[in-house]
């Protein structure tokens, strides 16, 4: 029996690209309850960042009748901030009417909840758009549960390597041995640069004010981490290692299928 | 529930509410025979250029409203989705699929196979059976949405196509980002420059990482489809337009691109990466352009198909014809087997 005789997704329709928004969306085939919002790191790819979630974990019926969006944005010349503001667009609208993803079938409605995952640079993203959300005391802040996945925001991305960060082709897996620390430290990520200083004063003031939404539920790191530093964001729960991962493996359900798990919890 | 009938609702629903159809279906309600043959010229030939906006953005809408349309015939080639033959929709699709105006656009001023093979399904003159791996239009079905707006690839193909830049010395073309790729430096100077300051250069500097990205994505699918020789080849066709319909060689350009960045490599660790890199590059591009993916389609289309039923005379004829598409794409095949 081949691997292509059954239906990857039995309960989802094919991924359709949101143009207008750099991102992705997998519906469920039945009217969606939730939603999993995924948001990538430094050069990331909206879907190839979480390889494996857009086909294997659509098998599992736990995710039957979830939606599964995978924000866009330039991860290589934008910023934390102005990627956080579309973020904020599309939480605000998929958490309201769903108007900006444009749900055709079934007709969007407002999901009773929302499992928010970021990578790397993705996690200075996200929490920056739930800040905004808890400051602008928005209703749906309450149905966000979080999740983390190698965060760069304790500072890092140490971009001495194009090969791992540009993707996997012949021609750059071979121009980033040459490359190598051509490229600079991300000023944004610096540690203790003014960015990170001011993202985790505001959390902690969120956080002692009683907004559980900003904490992530669970946070994992990969074991051979070269990118970012893998110290804790105040707050947040101990990490959950993943062995042999790296940087830009961890939140590939393709090749950690346990990661899965640490989602669906979550739902 | 029949699944391949929602899964078909789906795919026509998606072509249906698209901008491209809706564009589409107003021009060829509304414009003359004469216009629309205009319209869908052959921009190659002296005097066809095509430099009107609107010109520009119909004829885009086209290819895309032709993608589709192909996603439709691959989905129903995968046994993903049930059969469009003898729907109400059928006739719409028809309707600029059949068009006289529209099919020397598809069929001969730029060939490509799966709208064509659709028509001849629509209108009768193709019997095939589908395969049984819906699974796998599920993965293309990723493969097409992740790089189907990429302004970068699509700046790389335009280069391929012939487009240039500026005049004289300053003139950019597909030889200059080629000979980019001497110069390690210039290539991350590419990737890290804000968008706004990005030239045509530079796009298509990124476009051809990103094509050799893509190139690496399909090769390692189609190899996964070996079992099915003949959806393999279709969706191989789906992109053959990139790999053998170009003004330039595209396996030539992207493999000279890697020589002559391996050509300022001096240590050795970065040579013996750069000759297994060009090597694998190469493999993969040989692969997609050397017409091996196109061989088992023609070889199950029959060569003569039924023409249109004619009455003559209280005589029904059907004349038998060469079928043109196996005549038009056998020169894929044939490059293959000379090899």
């Amino acid at each position: 029996m081949s691997k292509w005789d059954q239906l990857a997704a039995p309960n989802h329709w094919p991924v359709r690209s949101i143009d207008e928004i750099r991102s992705h969306i997998i519906c469920s085939r039945r009217p969606a309850k939730q939603c999993i919002v995924f948001v990538h790191g430094f050069n990331g790819e909206a879907i190839q960042t979480w390889d494996g979630f857009n086909a294997d974990a659509l098998k599992d019926p736990a995710l039957a009748e979830t939606d599964l969006i995978f924000f866009g944005y330039d991860g290589l010349n934008s910023n934390a901030l102005a990627a956080s503001s579309f973020l904020f667009d599309l939480l605000d609208s998929v958490m309201s009417d769903g108007a900006l993803i444009g749900r055709q079938s079934p007709p969007a409605t407002a999901y009773a909840s929302c499992v928010l995952a970021g990578h790397s640079l993705g996690a200075l993203v996200t929490r920056w758009a739930l800040i905004r959300a808890y400051e602008q005391k928005l209703p749906w802040l309450d149905k966000i549960r979080y999740i983390l996945f190698a965060p760069a925001h304790s500072g890092g991305i140490i971009v001495d390597s194009v090969t791992e960060l540009l993707g996997s082709n012949p021609i750059s897996k071979f121009l980033g041995n040459l490359a190598k620390a051509k490229i600079p430290l991300l000023q944004e990520l610096r540690q203790g640069s003014p960015m990170l200083k001011c993202l985790e004063d505001k959390t902690k003031a969120a956080l002692t004010a009683g907004c559980t939404s900003l904490r992530p539920r669970r946070v994992l790191i990969a074991e051979f981490e070269l990118i970012v530093s893998n110290i804790p964001f105040p707050g947040d729960p101990y990490p959950t290692a993943i062995r042999k991962a790296e940087h830009t493996t961890v939140c590939k359900l393709s090749q950690f299928p346990q990661i899965l798990a640490y989602v669906k919890e979550l739902l | 529930m029949d699944l391949k009938f929602e899964n078909w609702k789906f795919l026509q629903q998606r072509l249906f509410t698209s901008e491209a159809h809706k564009r589409l279906e107003v021009v060829f309600s509304q414009r003359p025979e004469v216009e629309l043959s205009r319209l869908f010229r052959n921009h190659n030939e002296p005097g066809n250029e095509v430099s009107d906006p609107e010109e520009v953005s119909i004829r885009l809408c086209a290819d895309e409203w032709l993608a589709e349309v192909s996603l439709l015939f691959l989905g129903w080639l995968s046994g993903y989705a049930s059969s469009t033959v003898d729907t109400p929709q059928a006739e719409s699709i028809l309707a600029i699929l059949g068009h006289r105006s529209m099919r020397p656009y598809y069929e001969s001023h730029y060939p490509v196979a799966l709208p064509w093979l659709f028509r001849q399904q629509l209108q009768g003159e193709l019997q095939i059976e589908p395969e049984q791996a819906p699974g796998a239009f599920e993965y293309f079905i990723n493969l097409y949405e992740r790089f189907k707006n990429d302004r970068e690839l699509i700046c790389f193909l335009n280069f391929l196509d012939g487009y240039q830049f500026g005049r004289g010395e300053a003139t950019v073309g597909i030889e200059t980002v080629a000979d980019a790729f001497s110069n390690p430096d210039r290539i991350v100077d590419a990737i890290f420059k804000p968008k706004p300051q990005a030239t045509a250069l530079d796009e298509a500097i990124i476009g051809l990482l990103r094509f050799a990205t893509f190139s690496t994505t399909l090769h390692e699918f189609l190899l996964e489809c070996e079992s099915m020789p003949m959806l393999q080849s279709g969706f191989w066709f789906f992109y053959a337009f990139w790999y053998r319909e170009f003004k330039k060689d595209v396996k030539e350009v992207s493999v000279r691109a890697i020589q002559r960045a391996s050509a300022n490599v001096y240590d050795k660790g970065s040579q013996a990466l750069a000759s297994q890199s060009e090597q694998e590059l190469d493999e993969i591009m040989t692969a997609l352009t050397d017409g091996r993916y196109s061989n088992a389609l023609i070889e199950i289309i029959p060569n003569e198909t039924l023409g249109s039923l004619s009455f003559e005379i209280g005589l029904v004829s059907a004349p038998v014809q060469e079928n043109e598409w196996v005549s038009r794409f056998s020169a894929y095949k044939n490059s293959s087997a000379a090899e």
